[in-house]
């Protein structure tokens, strides 16, 4: 269960973020939504354990992302949280099962056979050892996924996952995530303003100008 | 850190450079280049110093003709050099009347084979470099000749073999039909001067050079002219370096030069082009921590959102710029040991050439007290250059840099 309590953050005198209240099931998915400046990557940033807010509180099945106002080791979050970025940013020089196996061995595990499992199972059998450049943007977006969920982390997110597709990929992309979030048990999140993939959510939080929140 | 983390970080490193092949070989190489540089100038003064020192134990002077004083050092102990010309025989007689001088050693050159001296000399030499035989022993009568180890090798030449002499000390000589030796003994290698001459008595070399006989009174004449090329002398006592010399220069036609005395002078003038070579290293070196810094810091720029995502995957700020570090110090092994191996090529390069001139013998000694030294400078090179990168890396603003992306 993800909760997130009187949240706030604020940029010098600016306040950026506002989300009062938020609570979302295990393996519960959530899109959140908003104009350019409205916080969605503040929030997620905050969500994905990377930066502590001004004010307010983010508990992950009972525990606090942020005790004593400090972030979490780099370790835990890297064992708990999965974050899939805008430009993916795999590392050009692996390979995909090695762009996947990283996630696993930086959190601590090495277990390959599940790193290629997952790519299997994201239909990516075949392009193993293919290095970044050599997929196209859709198996690259898989290969992130997989990166993302490899370490099965208990909260999925996700960042304008569709912001440079097409319809059929943008709808294939939501469902990627949905899909792989439902099948290793995450709350998934996701920031986007595409109204192509905010019809697959039932569930959405807009954010204002203001960063205030309403879900 | 777990063995895992740092096959895993090892194994980035590689991938980098893989992505960056010239701006790592450009790193790797000027440290390479300047490493070879240090080795080969430590490696090759280290020996020659040692042997120069080695060829010359024992010998307080050397009496010559009149001309260069190195030039009669270099002729008469390292056989490297023309020797300055010849002084009469009843100098060896005069300076072992000098109750100052404890030994006085004749050599007489003029002859070579294959490339080799032939230096008439007497048994006390081999005693003097505290010289063995591998086979036979000394000669008992003119023309029988001991060659030293390294002639052997290089001629094939063993006990019994026979040999002419070629005029003159280089090969191409004309050469000595009657100058008929025989080997009879051969040197264990002493890793002097005699390893590379072959040794006889004074007569052999008197003889080839005077031609047949025709009666007793040209051999009066011919045994009253008799030269030497220049003798070795050992002082009785520390005051003979006061007197001796002055002596002998004061004799018409004879010159006293000392090896240490010649020998500093010569590392003296040759200093000046080793310690060209090593700001040259220097240079280098500081070109390698520059071309390191530049590639590093370069880098980061292009490779800020790899390393956030490491950051994002788990991966603590100090194994980010750990990463950082490890690219560095793999560089500057790689460069290390390409420096030594280019290093020490240079070194057997060098000893080939100075082998196939009959100079000074030159080995793949590996002068490791000092590579230990240069392998500190190079991790000390890399450790710096990657410094401010890693600093960089370690304190990126992870939330930042993922939103800027």
């Amino acid at each position: 269960m993800l909760e997130l309590r009187e949240l706030a953050h604020d940029y010098g005198p600016r306040r950026v973020l506002d989300v009062p209240g938020l609570e979302l099931a295990r393996e519960a998915s959530c899109a959140i939504s908003g104009p350019s400046g409205s916080g969605k990557s503040t929030l997620l940033a905050i969500l994905a354990g990377i930066l502590v807010p001004s004010t307010g509180t983010v508990q992950l099945d009972g525990e606090d992302l942020y005790p004593g106002g400090q972030p979490r080791p780099d370790r835990w979050r890297g064992a708990r949280i999965g974050l899939v970025p805008q430009r993916l940013h795999l590392i050009a020089s692996l390979d995909a099962l090695a762009n996947v196996r990283l996630a696993q061995q930086l959190a601590g595990r090495d277990a390959p056979h599940e790193a290629r499992a997952v790519l299997e199972e994201l239909g990516l059998g075949s392009r193993l050892h293919a290095l970044p450049e050599a997929l196209s943007l859709g198996e690259q977006q898989r290969v992130a996924v997989a990166r993302a969920v490899v370490n099965r982390p208990r909260l999925l997110l996700a960042d304008e996952p569709t912001s440079s597709l097409d319809d059929d990929n943008a709808r294939a992309a939501a469902d990627l995530l949905l899909g792989a979030a439902r099948l290793h048990g995450a709350t998934l999140i996701v920031a986007t303003h595409d109204a192509r993939v905010l019809d697959r959510f039932a569930r959405v939080v807009r954010l204002g100008s203001g960063g205030a929140g309403r879900g | 850190m777990a063995e895992g983390n740092s096959r895993l970080l090892v194994h980035l490193v590689l991938a980098q450079w893989r992505r960056r092949p010239l701006q790592t070989l450009l790193g790797a190489t000027l440290l390479a280049l300047g490493v070879a540089t240090l080795v080969f100038i430590v490696s090759v003064q280290g020996q020659l110093s040692r042997q120069l020192e080695r060829d010359a134990r024992g010998v307080d002077l050397v009496v010559g003709a009149k001309g260069s004083p190195l030039q009669l050092i270099l002729s008469a102990v390292y056989q490297v050099d023309v020797p300055t010309g010849n002084v009469p025989l009843a100098t060896v007689a005069s300076l072992r009347g000098n109750r100052l001088v404890a030994q006085a050693i004749p050599l007489a050159l003029g002859d070579s084979v294959r490339g080799f001296r032939i230096v008439g000399t007497e048994p006390a030499l081999l005693e003097f470099h505290g010289a063995r035989f591998a086979a036979g022993g000394i000669w008992s009568a003119p023309m029988q000749a001991v060659i030293g180890a390294q002639v052997a090798r290089a001629t094939g030449l063993g006990v019994g073999s026979e040999f002419f002499g070629t005029h003159g000390l280089e090969e191409g000589g004309a050469e000595h039909a009657d100058a008929r030796y025989r080997v009879v003994g051969v040197l264990a290698p002493t890793g002097s001067v005699l390893d590379r001459l072959v040794l006889t008595d004074l007569t052999s070399v008197w003889r080839v050079h005077e031609g047949e006989v025709l009666d007793e009174e040209e051999r009066r004449v011919l045994e009253s002219e008799r030269q030497v090329t220049a003798i070795l002398v050992r002082y009785a006592s520390p005051l003979a370096a006061a007197i001796v010399p002055r002596q002998v220069n004061a004799e018409g036609g004879l010159q006293a030069a000392a090896p240490a005395a010649e020998v500093a002078r010569l590392f003296a003038v040759a200093g000046v082009g080793i310690d060209a070579l090593r700001v040259f290293a220097v240079v280098l070196i500081g070109a390698a921590l520059l071309a390191l810094f530049i590639t590093l810091y370069g880098a980061l720029e292009e490779r800020r959102y790899d390393l956030a995502i490491l950051r994002m995957l788990g991966a603590s700020p100090q194994q980010v710029g750990l990463l950082l570090l490890l690219e560095a110090w793999l560089l500057a092994a790689l460069g290390w040991l390409a420096g030594l191996a280019l290093g020490l090529a240079a070194v057997a390069g060098v000893g080939h050439w100075l082998a196939r001139e009959r100079s000074f013998a030159l080995g793949l000694a590996v002068p490791w007290a000092e590579l230990g030294g240069l392998a500190l400078v190079a991790l000390a090179v890399a450790t710096l250059a990657a410094l401010l990168p890693a600093w960089r890396a370690a304190r990126m603003d992870l939330a930042r840099t993922l939103a800027r992306q």
